[in-house]
């Protein structure tokens, strides 16, 4: 009976992992679409970034609101895995997996988002061989570079007691993954000593990557705060993006797990309950990021130095009120709202609303990024009244869509090619059930 | 005794109070250099509107505000009788509540409120103070020399006939450079009968990293007359360059020391970190 229930939890969490034709459509149709992003690239790596709608006003446009969102759902790896499995959430477990993964793709793609703001991406190896210490960016650069390695590991280390587990059992066009996760497992029997060092190495990772996180979306968050220009001089920019990207992170999770359970049919293990929990966690972060958004926006209000005042008018009445308005109250408020009824802690109608919500942090990020240089201090010498109207060209569009489908591919990837629910852990607690 | 001891304090009083303001004397014979016609009375009523009338009122009408001491109309005896000179020098200085108008007036326009105040004084000429014009500047010279003490002294001369004159009448202003600009020492003085002027400048005054300040004299009725001369005096002001400091805002090489430091540390522990967790899953294999 054990060995059959044994067995069962095995197929079922490792079923996915196949070579089907949808998933290679999936792959084929992405890399179509990738392949003409790169077309935009390359137009914008000849003729230099006057494709883009980048002036001498907004010279920090989608490509860095797109880096910052990067960022910013890459911390939900942290979320999960660190701060609610450490505090004895155990309902996260299943979904820790599908965090990982997020947050290695974000991560790992933020930088090529860099570059493909630079108009010289040849010299990039600068960075290093003249880097500025002092410098936000480059202190961005390299947590965000370690962030990845962290995370890695965190999604590497968990794995390897499922990555014994499978070994052997692919057969046809899949037998090399029986090499490589031999290979991966890193000769794990499953001893008890070695289930006790992977726990105390999940356990290390998840307390180190705690500051590491915490460090890299503020770090990022100074790129804009260290300046004096009013929308950015903010003391409290670190925990206001960090609020923002728990918010984001989120949203990211429940469009994954819910594809992923339909396709990987996982209806038995990323069930209701875990729903529910996702959809009560979104309150909480919403309601902390609502309090954030209040006190970025009401201080500088009622003290109305001209500069702030100019800039609060732009995006309360001005140029980007709609979308101000529609990401503040149709992305975050009535979604916090909607998550105070169970009712809306369902799937369907979670799904809806967290599709909502990461359009609206995308938004938001764009919000915050661009209004702030179209009123610098002092007007810009010899530029005309029409730079400064930012304008999103179709090449901008399209090389800021590229990095997206590239986490997307990395994401389905990972998450297609190796188990998503944990499944040692599944199996350790429908014993501890059995032995209860 | 003692009645003739109050009278005399009496008096005495009496006369303090009638004191008011005393001129110096070298100023009191100073004259404007223009002659006081219609345009300059004009000008000066318009001047004299704007930057008088809100203490002295209308001249002749005795309806100046009450303060203390009383502003004063203007057309009484007691203002005719002083010299343009007087009149000047008030005007430029100022006294307790009469600003000094010597920043906010120009020297000529000056001029011209006193031009407009004389129409209201019966039996008033003009003393014209015209430029010398047998003596133009070129061939004057000026000479800045240091006297003991805090004492500098300019002399102007002049080469007549193959003979070094003494030139009297020079007003001149003495400057010390600074970064952004001149700082004008002491006020502006006449050469005397010598040909002499003396300033006092303070003896701690800022030098330069050598200990030696340049001083510009300038002449004020002589155009571009002036006399530059350097000299060791002064508080030697030892400052290192601004960039020579570690600081953020500083280029890499000078960056702060805790910043360099906390940056390596950083990288430090997270690749030690790193580290361990790789050697512990090396010997995962190990452990049975």
């Amino acid at each position: 009976m054990e060995n059959l229930n044994r067995e069962k939890i095995i197929s079922d969490l490792s079923s996915h992992i196949n070579l089907n034709k949808k998933f290679l459509g999936w792959m084929g149709l992405l890399t179509i679409l990738l392949l003409i992003c790169l077309g935009a690239y390359y137009q914008q790596l000849t003729q230099g970034l006057q494709v883009t709608g980048l002036n001498d006003y907004v010279s920090w446009g989608i490509y860095l609101s797109n880096f910052v969102f990067f960022v910013a759902a890459s911390l939900i790896g942290m979320l999960m895995s660190s701060v609610l499995i450490l505090s004895g959430q155990h309902w996260a477990k299943p979904i820790s997996r599908i965090a990982e993964v997020i947050a290695v793709a974000f991560s790992a793609i933020a930088g090529l988002v860099i570059v493909s703001d630079m108009g010289m991406p040849q010299r990039l190896h600068h960075v290093i061989l003249y880097g500025r210490i002092q410098s936000p960016i480059l202190w961005d650069i390299t947590v965000v570079n370690a962030y990845l390695l962290f995370s890695l590991l965190l999604f590497y280390v968990p794995l390897i007691p499922d990555l014994h587990i499978l070994s052997g059992r692919f057969s046809g066009k899949l037998q090399i993954l029986n090499k490589i996760f031999k290979v991966g497992s890193l000769g794990y029997q499953g001893t008890e000593k070695q289930k006790k060092t992977i726990a105390r190495l999940t356990r290390l990772l998840s307390y180190g990557i705690l500051p590491l996180a915490f460090g890299i979306h503020t770090v990022t968050s100074w790129i804009f705060a260290s300046t004096t220009r009013s929308g950015w001089h903010s003391t409290i920019f670190g925990p206001y993006f960090i609020s923002g990207a728990f918010v984001a992170g989120v949203a990211a999770v429940v469009i994954v797990m819910t594809v992923v359970r339909k396709t990987h049919k996982l209806d038995q293990y990323l069930k209701d309950s875990h729903y529910d929990k996702l959809g009560k966690l979104l309150l909480v972060v919403s309601m902390l990021y609502i309090y954030f958004n209040i006190n970025e926006y009401l201080v500088p209000l009622y003290g109305n130095k001209k500069a702030d005042a100019h800039h609060l008018h732009e995006l309360f009445a001005g140029k980007h009120a709609f979308m101000f308005w529609f990401t503040q109250i149709g992305c975050l408020l009535i979604p916090a709202l909607l998550m105070f009824f169970k009712r809306f802690r369902k799937i369907k109608p979670l799904f809806l609303i967290s599709i909502f919500v990461i359009v609206g942090a995308w938004l938001k990020r764009y919000l915050i990024v661009i209004p702030t240089q179209e009123h610098p201090y002092l007007p810009i010498q010899n530029v005309t009244e029409k730079a400064l109207n930012y304008q999103i060209t179709l090449e901008e569009a399209l090389v800021s869509i590229a990095p997206i489908i590239l986490v997307i591919m990395i994401i389905s990837v990972l998450l297609k090619f190796f188990p998503v629910v944990p499944i040692e852990e599944s199996l350790e607690e429908v014993e501890n059930h059995a032995k209860n | 005794m003692r009645i003739l001891f109050t009278l005399l304090t009496l008096s005495l009083s009496l006369i303090s109070l009638a004191e008011g303001w005393t001129v110096p004397e070298d100023k009191k014979e100073k004259n404007a250099h223009f002659k006081f016609d219609k345009t300059s009375e004009e000008s000066g009523k318009e001047l004299y509107y704007k930057n008088c009338f809100s203490c002295h009122g209308d001249v002749g009408k005795n309806n100046y505000v009450k303060l203390n001491p009383d502003p004063g109309d203007l057309s009484t005896s007691e203002v005719a009788k002083q010299t343009d000179g007087e009149l000047y020098y008030k005007l430029k200085k100022g006294k307790g509540l009469m600003p000094s108008f010597e920043n906010s007036i120009s020297s000529d326009d000056r001029w011209k409120i006193i031009a407009y105040i004389r129409t209201f004084h019966i039996g008033y000429s003009q003393i014209v103070e015209l430029k010398d014009e047998t003596i133009s500047k070129d061939q004057i010279a000026l000479k800045i020399t240091k006297l003991e003490g805090d004492k500098f002294q300019v002399t102007a001369t002049k080469e007549l006939n193959g003979k070094t004159v003494k030139v009297k009448s020079v007003e001149l202003e003495l400057y010390v450079k600074r970064y952004f600009g001149q700082l004008l020492v002491d006020e502006s003085k006449a050469t005397n009968s010598e040909g002499k002027a003396i300033f006092s400048i303070e003896k701690n005054i800022p030098a330069n990293q050598e200990g030696k300040i340049t001083l510009i004299a300038k002449a004020l009725n002589y155009e571009n007359l002036k006399a530059l001369q350097e000299f060791e005096y002064g508080f030697k002001n030892i400052q290192p360059p601004l960039n020579q400091e570690r600081a953020l805002w500083n280029t890499v090489d000078k960056a702060p020391i805790w910043l360099i430091l906390g940056f390596s540390f950083g990288l430090l522990a997270i690749g030690a970190f790193i580290g361990f967790i790789l050697l512990q899953l090396k010997n995962l294999r190990k452990q049975k």
